[in-house]
């Protein structure tokens, strides 16, 4: 009984963070020097702009080491978490009116598209390189452009797939796919009984991006060749969207194009979809919310986390990276980057890590060693995989252009134009080779 | 008593002068009809006209987010060309905000009447009514819109849910209903129905309002002659409430056309570019993917087509002043 | 209910009056019956794919248990009906959006409606040079769109020296760009209904001394009482439901407007709080319902004068 009251409650109240701002000690040497009151306090702030966590636990500890910094330093430290989505928008406004955060927090290489906005932090990242070990190639091309650091490095959402074993017992499957082929066979009986493999192909940051790249990826598929050149429209792209289709049609959940972000959650938590790529959000709401099977047994134990199945170029894996950047408007930047500093530290980002319930790796490959996945044995297997990423745009830079080409869904919309039946492959293919064009500039 | 001017100004006599003077100066139309008009001049001026102005300007230009006003490049109508020629979702967005508006409009426009005419008749629990039909308008539309998320969920609809029950009652079977927000035509269809949901309130208190000024001796006089009432709905009333309906419909028409929270929050444009609107493309190109100047101009081309809306509507109005 | 029509068979007013009233008032109920029902279900019940969504259950046992029983336990009822709207009030700024959305919202209104008024007596009764062509930029604005204004607005709402403080991130940055679209309707509905009041009033005043600013606000402005709370509730409501302007200009949570604090604060990331996020909605739309239901025949009889104008 006791275990359905925490489920009736679902959420529970430590999930709810009260952003009121943080205080710290206000600068009493300024007051007493002058012997009156300021008209303004003689501190100094910084103020921080990052995503909700998908790992709520996260986003209190952030929180938590904002203030101890802020305490500790007597800095006002305002941390202010929004919804991923809105952070383009914000940012761009404050860039252009030249006032807004100090901190700002980017996924996959969104700031290369205003480099020149942003402080060069190469001196913070490469004494952070040099004190721990490389940071991930993929998670570091994010975070340069033109050889130097336009962000720092700070953590790798790995994603995976996720997978009901009882749903592929049921059905006959004795072990995971190891080709997309093999995982339209098997996915089509899944789909039979009711539960296909749902993926999303809309209009959405995070679970787009991080299955149509590797799929496309795994068939040697290349938006522009090391030249710059775009050379989309090829055999392998042409391969890849015939047999998307009947992967599509054959195993996948029509929903797909519809889904946000959230949305392949809620299908695998209640028992929709047998398998779904996905970071260990999945997992972690499983286990924090108790989440029950058909049998009123937790969920957690029915679930596996297995890579991506291999294409005829391999197996390939997305992992987006996430960067803090410092803006030029910024009025605080030396305080902003003794703040970054201190973030990267290895007593805070560990915490973070940890508190974060392994949620994220670090873009500092050191951190594959640390005990945080011991803690949740789980999650190992996205450990496993978290160096067989890329960086977006291959085989060319991941450059301002190539993060167009992500935040305008190019290739995913050239999936969905064939899931969705809207366009044959061979007319999708040519439309987004035309995108690319458009957007790369040829 | 108020022109009384007196050549020798000064003293007491002076101030009260020069009061007279003050006011003398504003019952003259042309300085009191300046300073009426200052306020409205005021905000127009730098909040639309200025920002508008930059975003023409930007439009003209390779301007993209963080880039420095020393680099920008005048491009002429470049933008205005590509988009066009080169641009593979620009004619979707186009194809997409025509549809939505004119099925909207339409839609709208025949149950907003036909609403106002069943309203005009109540007698008891008129307020009460009134302002729960208002509802859709007044709550805002975000989160009405993020209720309509959850009623078009693939996984949890409650439409799909009657649905199903609906089949398993009748021995049809198992069906998952319809993908209100995956299938790309039923997406389309979809924003248009929040956007129907909405607005329809809008046009039934608007056209109660007009239903209200027609006298009811038309009516008499129509039935007298042994009209039947369609016909007087379609003689007396309709005739009577084309006022309101241009006015109705240009507001309606201008707020649809460039709509941006219903398929914000409901699709991003998606799937596959189906319900991008131009508002939400250019939101998507300037904000998303930084390109300010492609983004203002996406955003104008709803300017010319708004334009001429209203130009319809100044046309006849003015016709219908002669 | 209705007027009865001569000659009106009981089964006619059924199929022409009674039925589509109620097929109309269940399409515009029925959505914020849903939110209603998911403000007060649990959790697991709405994310229970199999049971009958249109019932609360737990709540309505719950109730039903106590009257049974007839005894009230107030936390038992918190916890199984009114979670989510405790967690609301209790556990975001929900109450600190509400009062900024009311401040924005009136304020705005105020100015909205004093340039309106201003602007619509110069067009609807004064002739001078240019009312024409003004009447007409007023009208242009209107086709200038939000998406496209936000980036330069936010330039020069934030360059505005006021007071030495940045604008940006107040309520203040929305008092001053709401009325870009506010002010357009309000005069164009104002100009219809001033222009319904016969001039022979005002001239007689003026005749009797008065000058005509005199007769402006002695004699016209309260006619126009009902086409004034006609534009002040639509003002209102059109800048309590702004979205754009207040997720681009406003950071602090603190300082937020009720639609962008539910969305911001109620959807992380993965997860939606539904519950949290329909109490929201429901409570975000009282005061405009409020003040709709005591005014909707003002509201009404103010766009009779303006289109009748």
């Amino acid at each position: 009984m006791a275990k359905q009251a925490s489920v009736k409650r679902g959420v529970t109240r430590r999930d709810f963070i009260k952003i009121a701002g943080v205080t710290a000690a206000t600068g009493i040497e300024g007051i007493l020097a002058s012997r009156r009151a300021p008209a303004y306090a003689q501190e100094r702030s910084l103020h921080f702009l990052l995503w909700k966590n998908f790992s709520p636990p996260a986003d209190v500890e952030i929180v938590r080491q904002g203030e101890e910094w802020g305490k500790q330093n007597k800095v006002n430290v305002k941390i202010e978490q929004i919804n991923a989505n809105d952070i383009p928008a914000r940012i761009a406004a404050a860039i252009e009116s030249k006032q807004g955060p100090d901190i700002v927090q980017f996924f996959h290489n969104w700031q290369n598209q205003y480099s020149d906005s942003l402080v060069d932090v190469t001196d913070i990242c490469t004494a952070l390189e040099s004190k721990y070990g490389g940071y991930i190639d993929y998670a570091k091309a994010h975070a340069m452009l033109n050889g130097r650091f336009n962000a720092v490095p700070h953590t790798v959402v790995p994603n995976i797939f996720v997978v009901r074993a009882s749903y592929m017992k049921a059905a006959g499957t004795t072990r995971w796919p190891k080709t997309w082929d093999e995982l339209r066979r098997e996915g089509k009986k899944w789909k039979a009984n009711g539960h296909p493999v749902g993926q999303t192909v809309g209009h959405t940051f995070g679970d787009a991006v991080d299955f149509t790249y590797p799929y496309l990826w795994s068939y040697g598929v290349a938006e522009r060749d090391e030249k710059g050149q775009v050379i989309l429209a090829s055999k392998q792209a042409l391969e890849a969207l015939k047999f998307f289709k009947a992967l599509w049609d054959d195993a996948m959940d029509p929903a797909g194009p519809g889904w946000d972000d959230s949305s392949n959650n809620r299908a695998f938590l209640s028992g929709a979809v047998t398998a779904t790529n996905n970071a260990p959000s999945i997992y972690l709401t499983a286990s924090s919310q108790v989440v029950l099977d058909e049998k009123g047994v937790p969920l957690i134990n029915d679930i596996l986390h297995m890579p991506n199945p291999a294409g005829p170029a391999g197996v390939f894996h997305y992992h987006y990276s996430q960067q803090l950047a410092i803006p030029k408007y910024s009025k605080n930047v030396d305080t902003a980057k003794e703040f970054l500093r201190w973030l990267m530290d290895k007593e805070q980002l560990t915490k973070y890590l940890r508190r974060a319930q392994a949620y994220h790796g670090a873009a500092l490959k050191v951190y594959l060693k640390d005990a945080m996945w011991d803690m949740f044995p789980a999650l190992k297997p996205f450990r496993d995989h978290l160096l067989e990423g890329r960086p977006v745009g291959w085989k060319g830079a991941a450059d301002a252009n190539a993060a167009r080409v992500v935040q305008n869904y190019v290739l995913i919309d050239m999936l969905a134009n064939v899931a969705t039946g809207k366009m044959a492959p061979e007319e999708s293919l040519k439309w987004a080779e035309g995108q690319l064009k458009s957007i790369y500039g040829s | 008593m108020s022109q009384e001017l007196q050549a020798d100004g000064f003293g007491a006599d002076g101030a009260r002068v020069a009061h007279k003077s003050v006011l003398a100066l504003l019952e003259q139309p042309n300085v009191l009809g300046y300073l009426l008009m200052l306020p409205t001049a005021f905000v127009i001026f730098f909040f639309v006209a200025y920002p508008f102005g930059w975003g023409v300007w930007m439009s003209f230009t390779d301007k993209k987010v963080g880039m420095a006003w020393s680099q920008v490049k005048f491009i002429g109508l470049q933008n205005y060309v590509d988009l066009v020629t080169r641009d593979g979702v620009f004619w979707l967005t186009v194809w997409n905000s025509f549809v939505y508006t004119g099925v909207a409009t339409v839609i709208k426009w025949v149950l907003g009447i036909w609403l106002a005419v069943l309203l005009n008749r109540m007698i008891r629990f008129q307020r009460l009514v009134r302002a729960a039909v208002l509802l859709p308008w007044i709550v805002p539309t975000v989160l009405s819109t993020i209720a309509f998320l959850w009623i078009f969920d693939p996984d949890f609809s409650v439409i799909n849910w009657t649905i199903r029950r609906f089949y398993s009652w009748m021995g049809w079977g198992y069906v998952r209903g319809p993908l209100w927000l995956g299938d790309p035509t039923l997406a389309l269809a979809s924003v248009t129905f929040v956007n129907i949901w909405r607005g329809t309130p809008f046009y039934a208190i608007s056209f109660l309002a007009g239903l209200q000024t027609i006298s009811p001796d038309l009516y008499e006089a129509a039935a007298i002659d042994g009209a039947s009432g369609w016909q007087r709905f379609w003689h007396v009333t309709l005739p009577g409430i084309k006022p309101i309906t241009v006015v109705v419909l240009v507001f309606s028409i201008i707020v649809t056309f460039s709509d941006f929270q219903i398929v914000y929050v409901l699709t991003r444009g998606g799937p596959a570019n189906s319900t991008h609107l131009f508002a939400t493309y250019a939101y998507q190109v300037a904000m998303v993917g930084t390109r300010l100047g492609i983004g203002a101009a996406v955003s104008l081309f709803m300017f010319p087509v708004l334009a001429l809306v209203i130009i319809f509507q100044l046309i006849y109005l003015k016709r219908e002043q002669d | 209910m209705a007027q009865s029509r001569v000659g009106e068979t009981f089964a006619k007013r059924l199929i022409v009056y009674h039925l589509p009233l109620f097929f109309f008032l269940l399409f515009t109920l029925f959505p914020f019956y849903w939110m209603f029902v998911t403000s007060i279900k649990s959790t697991h019940e709405t994310y229970n794919r199999e049971i009958n969504p249109y019932v609360p259950v737990d709540c309505a046992q719950t109730i039903a248990g106590q009257t049974r029983a007839l005894s009230f336990n107030g936390s038992a009822l918190m916890e199984n009906c009114f979670y989510h709207w405790r967690t609301l009030l209790r556990d975001t700024l929900f109450l600190r959006w509400l009062r900024n959305t009311l401040l924005v919202a009136i304020v705005s209104t105020l100015i909205s409606l004093f340039a309106g008024v201003t602007s619509a007596y110069a067009l609807a009764r004064l002739r001078f040079r240019g009312v024409q062509t003004f009447g007409l930029l007023i009208f242009i604005t209107y086709l200038v769109p939000p998406t496209l204004l936000f980036i330069p607005l936010s330039d020069v709402i934030g360059d505005l020296p006021l007071f030495h403080r940045n604008l940006l991130n107040s309520p203040w940055a929305l008092i001053v760009a709401y009325p870009t679209f506010l002010v357009p309707f309000c005069a164009w509905l104002l100009t219809g209904y001033f222009r319904t009041i016969p001039r022979e009033l005002e001239e007689a005043a003026m005749i009797d001394g008065a000058t005509r600013i005199q007769a402006m606000i002695r004699i016209v402005l309260p006619l126009a009482v009902p086409g004034l709370l006609s534009a002040a509730m639509f003002a209102f409501t059109l800048s309590a439901n702004e979205f754009l302007y207040a997720l681009v200009f406003i950071y602090d949570n603190a300082n937020k407007t009720v639609p962008v604090g539910v969305v911001s604060e109620l959807i992380k990331g993965d997860v939606f709080y539904w519950g949290e996020l329909m109490s929201g909605a429901l409570l975000g739309s009282v005061p405009v319902a409020l003040i709709y239901s005591f005014f909707v025949e003002h509201y009404v009889a103010g766009m009779t004068g303006a289109i009748k104008g």
